[in-house]
């Protein structure tokens, strides 16, 4: 699923007979090399282990991946292996983990969207050294020319007379402002080339704009991609070619409302027509304030978008709420502070627990948020598939730089796991009924620091039931 | 041409004996740092063509390096030996820069391994904030371009002014100058590239490139050399090496290791098949020979542009049907090996040339641009004849 603030890509499953973590942090530039740790869980002697990873784009698959990148041990945690990957293009790509161990051989394909994040300043330091070295060229060639002028044509030994002299002088002038000119154009170039990153290569979603519109009893929230690089139709070679539906949904928008994050909505809107240009959902019987929206989608290339708006929900004044598909769901209420064992009463007589253990969670750092619903007696409970997921983990940070959709299996876009893996036409997910273990442990790093409300949604008697937990992510430096 | 001086003050008369037609070591050893930067630099754009991805450590690169800490030791060397030596006579061969003397030609070179250094953290940081090696084309790069460029041109005006000053037989002297020459001309003809694949070779803009370029670099090299084929053996000097890297690199096995990889290749990528500049170069050799003291540079600029034009488009045009065609298709002509970037679009277009456009409009600005290129050719090459240090 695509994110704001949270690029990186967590995965936790099984490769072959391996229970495997991964994670990808990326570089927040592209072209770039990307962190890949895999965690192969039970792993005690790492030399028996051979673990590779391998990126191939969308378009060209494995086929047209590099070679497999061995992930040696890390030293210290025999479970645990690393390595380099190199991104070279913004896009979408399908990477190839695979173990080999005591139990044999297993892999796993995992979607991971390479996206530039970062535009970097630069250190006023390496600014003043690199000024420092730009005057001692120019001057350096201001000299040069003098001295073509002044002296190379001159007879050894004999010295440059005052007319010699003073057309180095101008020469020097002339090449002043030559100078002077290639710095300006090499600043235009390079202000150019800043643009043209920040234009094409930096992440940048589709542009959105979400409005609520009345008619006549009902309220209509529509979301209107108005973006020139989603025409009508899309460009089937194109990373954003059409859209695939995730969990059976082309879309899954999420209402936050300002600024306490006390109410929620997870909506499914319908495109309203095949161009996928306009998307809308009945507003739910949400509190009116202003609310932050995210609209997630996926291409067929398995490339994930987060598209961002805000929109004011004014009182409800009698209308009415249909939902427009039936998993739409909604919750206002309190978050219940972090803590070691932190509960939510979840309203039908169970409560979802998150173990968050002890200590605190530090920025950047992953860890499992280790979820599970218990029963009046405090025994594990199951939990019915909601969009074939045991859980639904919301992440929005209080500042509003990150949020995040995760499910069990981490951050990634469960369709386009699915694509890759050829599971099938189809979204499986969305007819399973049978229970489902509530107890997930869901791999994920928190990006930054401060406060953030983490929303889980299960699905039990046929109701989606929502818990909300404050968290407070501690700077990395803090803790070590 | 050459200015003889017929008398020197001070201790340089009997210096100058001693002098002979050998040149100094140091003129071999930037000769040779040319030859590596240049190598250098067709090896990594071959490495980025077949493997993709680098380190600073690549074989390539260190060729790149070697070539810039060769050029600015042994030119720093000659700078503090001629500034603080018991040579006189050296002195009186240098010109003066904040205070120290050396030859005109080793303070290119040093400014040029400056730049090279310089443009290593501003690459490095270009990287961080823009991604690795997005363009090839690149400020930081451009400015390792022109230290290279400046070593190159260093050693050629190092060599260049041993000639000038040199009594008796400078032949020796003169093809020392003349490689430096074509070493040059080869780096400009790399990074020209771009401009003159073969896909355009029935197009406009691939000549007015050429014309803009190639005859400024041959016409001021020729003018100052003391050769009876200058423009001949500056260009030879480009086609040899470019074919011995062409049949060379593809020796050595090599496998991408960066994607999308669109196309299998297990040997290192040639570089493109050397353009045909020989043959306007020999023409320009021949018109020179003619028109020698007969027209003035005005005169000979014009007819200069004139003859590379109609020379280069007869021998390139057809020459572009052959490279198009079943016959390039081997370890010679290289036209059928495509480095593993390229995409299935570009790869049914591989063996198509674009069509011609405007030719009559577009070869009257090559032309143009010839007559320009060619007169500030001429310029240069006449102040480059009488550099004496």
């Amino acid at each position: 699923m695509a994110h704001v603030g949270s690029p990186d890509t967590f995965f936790g499953g099984r490769a072959g007979p391996y229970s495997v973590r991964v994670s990808v942090r990326l570089p927040g530039v592209i072209p770039g090399r990307a962190q890949v740790a895999v965690r192969v869980a039970g792993a005690a002697r790492p030399q028996d282990y051979r673990v590779t990873v391998r990126a191939g784009q969308w378009n060209v698959g494995l086929k047209g991946a590099p070679p497999p990148e061995p992930a040696p041990p890390v030293p210290g945690d025999p479970e645990l292996f690393a390595t380099e990957l190199w991104f070279m293009t913004a896009n979408s790509y399908e990477m190839a983990v695979a173990v080999d161990g005591p139990s044999g051989s297993g892999s796993v394909v995992i979607p991971v969207v390479a996206l530039a994040t970062e535009q970097r300043a630069m250190a006023p330091w390496l600014g003043a050294l690199l000024g420092g070295l730009g005057l001692f060229l120019t001057a350096g060639l201001l000299t040069i020319i003098g001295s073509a002028v002044r002296e190379s044509v001159l007879p050894p030994g004999a010295e440059p007379d005052a007319v010699r002299r003073r057309r180095a002088r101008l020469s020097m002038a002339g090449m002043a402002v030559f100078a002077a000119l290639v710095l300006w154009g090499g600043s235009r170039w390079w202000s150019a080339e800043a643009s043209s990153y920040s234009q094409f290569i930096l992440y940048r979603p589709f542009n959105a704009v979400a409005t609520i519109a009345r008619h006549d009893d009902r309220r209509v929230l529509t979301l209107s991609i108005r973006d020139e690089r989603w025409p009508s139709p899309p460009i089937a070679a194109s990373r954003y070619n059409a859209l695939l539906p995730d969990h059976g949904k082309l879309m899954h928008l999420f209402m936050l409302r300002e600024p306490a994050l006390d109410a929620l909505a997870h909506l499914h809107p319908v495109a309203r027509s095949a161009q996928a240009h306009e998307f809308d959902a009945e507003v739910p019987p949400l509190p009116p304030g202003r609310y932050r929206v995210y609209g997630d989608i996926v291409h067929e290339s398995g490339y994930t978008q987060t598209m961002v708006s805000s929109v004011d929900v004014a009182d409800a004044g009698g209308a009415s709420a249909m939902p427009t598909d039936p998993d739409d769901s909604w919750f206002s209420g309190k978050g219940v502070p972090e803590a070691a064992v932190a509960t939510f009463d979840l309203g039908d007589g169970s409560r979802l627990e998150w173990q968050r253990g002890e200590g605190g969670i530090v920025a950047g750092v992953e860890r499992d948020l280790r979820f599970s619903v218990r029963d009046a007696g405090g025994a594990l409970a199951t939990v019915e598939p909601y969009m074939g997921m045991a859980a639904h983990v919301i992440i929005a940070s209080r500042d509003a730089s990150v949020f995040a959709h995760l499910h069990p299996s981490g951050s990634i876009s469960m369709a386009a796991m699915q694509k890759l893996t050829d599971a099938g036409a189809g979204d499986s997910h969305a007819g399973h009924v049978m229970p489902l273990d509530s107890a997930v442990a869901i791999p994920y790093a928190f990006p930054k620091a401060g406060g953030y409300r983490v929303f889980v949604q299960v699905k039990r008697g046929g109701r989606v039931l929502t818990a909300a937990f404050d968290v407070d992510v501690q700077p990395r430096a803090a803790s070590s | 041409m050459a200015t003889q001086a017929t008398a020197f003050p001070g201790g340089y008369a009997a210096a100058r004996t001693r002098e002979s037609t050998a040149a100094p070591w140091s003129i071999y050893a930037v000769l040779f740092a040319s030859t590596s930067v240049i190598l250098g630099v067709i090896w990594d754009i071959s490495w980025h063509r077949t493997i993709g991805r680098d380190t600073f450590w690549t074989p390539a690169h260190l060729a790149i390096y070697t070539g810039g800490v060769v050029a600015g030791l042994t030119c720093g060397w000659v700078a503090l030996t001629t500034t603080f030596g018991a040579a006189g006579a050296n002195r009186d061969t240098a010109v003066r820069f904040w205070g120290f003397r050396a030859p005109f030609g080793a303070w290119v070179c040093i400014w040029g391994a400056f730049a090279m250094i310089t443009s290593a953290p501003f690459d490095d940081w270009w990287h961080n904030a823009y991604g690795l090696d997005v363009k090839i084309i690149s400020p930081p790069h451009m400015l390792l371009a022109a230290g290279i460029a400046a070593i190159q041109c260093g050693a050629m005006l190092m060599a260049l002014a041993w000639q000038n000053r040199a009594i008796g037989d400078r032949r020796h002297l003169g093809r020392l100058y003349l490689f430096g020459a074509g070493l040059l001309l080869l780096l400009v003809a790399t990074v020209a590239t771009e401009h003159t694949q073969r896909w355009g070779m029935h197009q406009a803009h691939f000549y007015q490139v050429s014309a803009a370029v190639f005859l400024f670099f041959i016409i001021s090299a020729a003018r100052a050399s003391v050769a009876r084929w200058p423009a001949t053996t500056i260009v030879l000097v480009y086609t040899v090496l470019t074919l011995i890297m062409l049949v060379l690199m593809p020796l050595f096995p090599a496998q991408p290791l960066l994607g999308p990889i669109y196309v299998q290749v297990d040997r290192f990528m040639p570089t493109d098949f050397p353009l045909l500049l020989i043959v306007p170069a020999l023409a320009l050799d021949l018109v020179m020979h003619r028109v020698r003291g007969r027209v003035n540079d005005w005169t000979f600029a014009a007819l200069a542009s004139a003859v590379f034009v109609a020379t280069f488009l007869a021998a390139q045009w057809p020459f572009a049907d052959f490279l198009m065609s079943p016959w390039a298709r081997n370890w010679f002509f290289v036209s059928h090996r495509m480095p593993y970037s390229v995409d299935p679009a570009f790869q049914s277009r591989w063996y198509l040339l674009n069509p011609p456009d405007n030719l009559a409009a577009g070869l009257s600005v090559a032309l143009a641009l010839g007559f320009v290129s060619a007169r500030f050719g001429l310029w240069w090459g006449n102040w480059m004849a009488r550099v004496q240090r």
